[in-house]
């Protein structure tokens, strides 16, 4: 059965790659490094496939029909068209079209309704992560959650998304090895006039819920808590899921940049894995 | 939830070859939408701050403001006194 090798959460703002030369030459260096460590890691650790719990932003999706869960079930998956700047690869990226197919079996047969797409265009979300990590030869499963049109799940049903992912790999023969990457947040706000702010306070809260293990009280908070942090702090529900996967262990953190000219307080974090709960 | 037609033009408009028939026959091509006269204006004004109060996805205003060349201080400077929690809030343009 899959043992699961990492859960991890990394920011996934568009400036990584727009504006990856603008910061200074000693955050460029502590940030990106991180994100290769992680690509480097994935690849040490063996994971055989990664599933990128990530969020389109209305770029494979629209309003006209969102769904609360989409679960990417094919061999390959290009970038989004209206993401032109996106560095695709030849190809597209590969997915691990066995795990994805599988997931979603086990997903509806544990109470979720995951939309199941045989075709998914890719957004920065899942793009800029790996990307930045080097791009590890590792076929990936996205499982996106809305995060951007409202109304939108609670985050407690993230959490159990995680359980629910956590129990499929351990008991899915098709791999040996699996990792589990979350992407996005934490505060952020985009589109709206606060945008380019950074809640530093927000992300220093909820990034020490994680270190001190306590992601089951962070799937707790209110939509109004969370709307604290910006719109793009409903990114949250994908850290969430990435914590339950790993047992809600107790995180480290990698990194916590804030910095201003990418709009973000760039972070990776790392759950241990733990017994699964 | 917003008003869905706006945001359709917004997200419609992304993609190059709507653009361009958008660019050549402006009226035309809003017309197809069943648009207000306030939304029309919005848009052919490159109007945020009037796109935001009808409730624009923040997300498509984004691409909006990329596409239509707004710089962020222009953009900041029209949405100036506007909050994302009041638009959030029960009743709230973004709700």
């Amino acid at each position: 059965m899959a043992e699961v090798v990492g859960c991890f959460a990394a920011s996934h703002t568009p400036l990584f790659v727009l504006r990856a030369d603008r910061p200074a030459p000693e955050v460029r260096a502590k940030v990106f490094g991180q994100f290769e460590r992680l690509g480097r890691t994935l690849v040490e650790r063996g994971a055989e496939a990664l599933i990128v719990l990530g969020n389109d932003h209305l770029q494979a999706f629209f309003l006209d029909r969102n769904p609360a869960l989409a679960v990417g079930v094919a061999s390959r998956f290009r970038a989004v068209r209206s993401e032109a700047w996106l560095p695709e690869r030849p190809g597209g990226r590969p997915g691990h079209e066995a795990l994805a197919g599988y997931l979603l079996r086990a997903l509806l047969a544990d109470g979720f309704d995951p939309t199941a797409c045989q075709e998914l265009p890719i957004d920065h979300s899942v793009v800029v992560p790996l990307y930045r990590m080097g791009d590890p030869p590792i076929p990936i499963v996205p499982v996106l959650q809305n995060t951007v049109a409202p109304p939108l799940p609670p985050a407690a049903r993230a959490f159990e998304l995680g359980r629910s992912i956590r129990r499929a790999l351990d008991a899915y023969a098709g791999a040996r090895r699996a990792a589990v990457l979350a992407t996005g947040g934490p505060s952020h706000w985009i589109g709206t006039p606060e945008m380019g702010r950074i809640d530093e306070a927000w992300d220093r809260k909820v990034i020490d819920v994680c270190v001190q293990g306590g992601a089951d009280a962070l799937a707790k908070w209110t939509q109004p808590e969370i709307d604290a942090g910006g719109n793009g702090a409903n990114e949250i529900r994908n850290w969430l899921a990435a914590a339950a996967a790993a047992g809600n262990t107790k995180a480290d953190c990698w990194v916590y940049q804030p910095e201003p000219l990418w709009y973000i307080g760039a972070t990776i974090l790392e759950w241990p894995v733990g017994p699964p709960i | 939830m917003s008003r869905y037609a706006i945001n359709k033009f917004v997200w419609d408009i992304q993609y190059p070859e709507p653009r361009a028939r958008y660019e050549a026959d402006p009226e035309g091509f809003l017309a197809r939408y069943e648009l207000t006269p306030e939304e029309v204006t919005a848009v052919r004004a490159r109007g945020i701050r009037a796109l935001w109060l009808l409730g624009v996805n923040p997300y498509l205003l984004r691409f909006f403001q990329l596409r239509a060349g707004v710089e962020e201080g222009a953009f900041h400077e029209a949405l100036r006194g506007l909050t994302y929690l009041d638009s959030v809030r029960e009743g709230g343009t973004h709700g």
